[in-house]
């Protein structure tokens, strides 16, 4: 086998692979992905929150449609006063034995209740804000995107002090909307 | 023209390929976050929880009407408030019937199908946010009293 010239074959060889490489490094750096926005923290959140509010939505007792955890915090939020249970409870939810406390010790979240109101014949929905975690408004400047969760409850009947305009006083479905952003 | 040095060839060789295989190695790991994003882009996008939630919320209720008195105002209180509330806040058509031998919009006593001990009542549950759609028909059993 004439082995000459092997150099030169590798040379040869080595400036193709280059002008390869500079052509592929070229083309993909059009699209820079950087793990912080690939969603991926995101994703996380967003599962955490739905688990949450799923564990506090399991009522206590077997009977189908029975109010539950959830359900009551939100009956004993009677207008004109601020939630005091739905605040600590979720928040322990959320940082709750994944060991990644980095991510969720500095979750801060706004629940929002959307109902349908039907007094007087015409069909609407409803809002009022719910629970919103204690340091919320402040880290509203320097926050990263808000993550939405939602949640369906049962209601047996209307939370007190509101008309009948306000909030139908019967057996309902409210959603319950919560954001959740890392602060 | 000086000769080539054609000594250590070998050694170029080998330098060359471990640079070639470090380049393969740095594509991999530049694909990482991109994996990572169409994944969780993914799992965002796919409404598991919300139909999840309607489903769980859908068979409380079904349990509940073999004992109810008032089982229309229930079914219409539901399916106005999931139709009105899903379409506001989470940007889907949501929506539900029940036995859909008997029009879909009552607890028929007998269900829509029936065995030996078993009364089942057909649930069709429909969900469609624009991207996912997502139709389930349910049979759930009520237990023949003896």
């Amino acid at each position: 086998m004439n082995d000459e010239g092997q150099l030169y074959t590798i040379e040869g060889v080595t400036a193709g692979i280059i002008m390869l490489v500079t052509a592929f490094t070229i083309f993909n750096s059009g699209i820079v992905y950087t793990p912080g926005d690939a969603h991926i923290s995101d994703m996380q959140i967003q599962q955490l929150g739905y688990d949450a509010l799923l564990m506090m939505d399991t009522p206590g007792e077997m009977a189908p449609l029975s109010a539950s955890p959830l359900a009551l915090m939100i009956l004993n939020k009677s207008k004109g006063t601020p939630d005091n249970e739905f605040v600590n409870s979720f928040p322990h939810y959320l940082s709750l034995g994944t060991g990644t406390t980095d991510i969720v010790d500095s979750l801060e979240y706004n629940a929002t209740i959307y109902h349908r109101v039907t007094h007087g014949g015409v069909e609407k929905v409803q809002s009022y804000l719910f629970s919103s975690s204690p340091n919320s408004e402040v880290s509203l400047l320097t926050r990263e995107p808000a993550i939405s969760v939602t949640r369906y409850v049962w209601l047996p009947r209307s939370p007190t002090g509101y008309g009948a305009s306000e909030y139908d006083n019967e057996k309902q479905l409210v959603l319950l909307e919560v954001l959740i952003w890392r602060r | 023209m000086e000769t080539l040095n054609d000594e250590g060839q070998w050694i170029v060789m080998m330098g060359f390929l471990v640079a070639i295989g470090m380049f393969m190695l740095a594509i991999v790991i530049s694909q990482a976050p991109l994996v990572g994003q169409t994944t969780a882009e993914s799992v965002i996008e796919f409404p598991k929880n919300e139909v999840q939630d309607l489903r769980g919320k859908l068979v409380s209720m079904t349990s509940t009407l073999p004992d109810d008195t008032n089982r229309l105002t229930l079914q219409k209180r539901f399916r106005e408030d999931i139709a009105l509330l899903s379409m506001s806040r989470n940007n889907a058509i949501a929506g539900f019937g029940i036995d859909p031998l008997n029009n879909g919009n009552y607890w028929h006593e007998n269900g829509t199908y029936k065995d030996i001990e078993y009364t089942y009542h057909q649930i069709n549950i429909y969900y469609n946010n624009g991207i996912t759609k997502y139709n389930e028909n349910l049979l759930l059993p009520e237990k023949i009293q003896r």
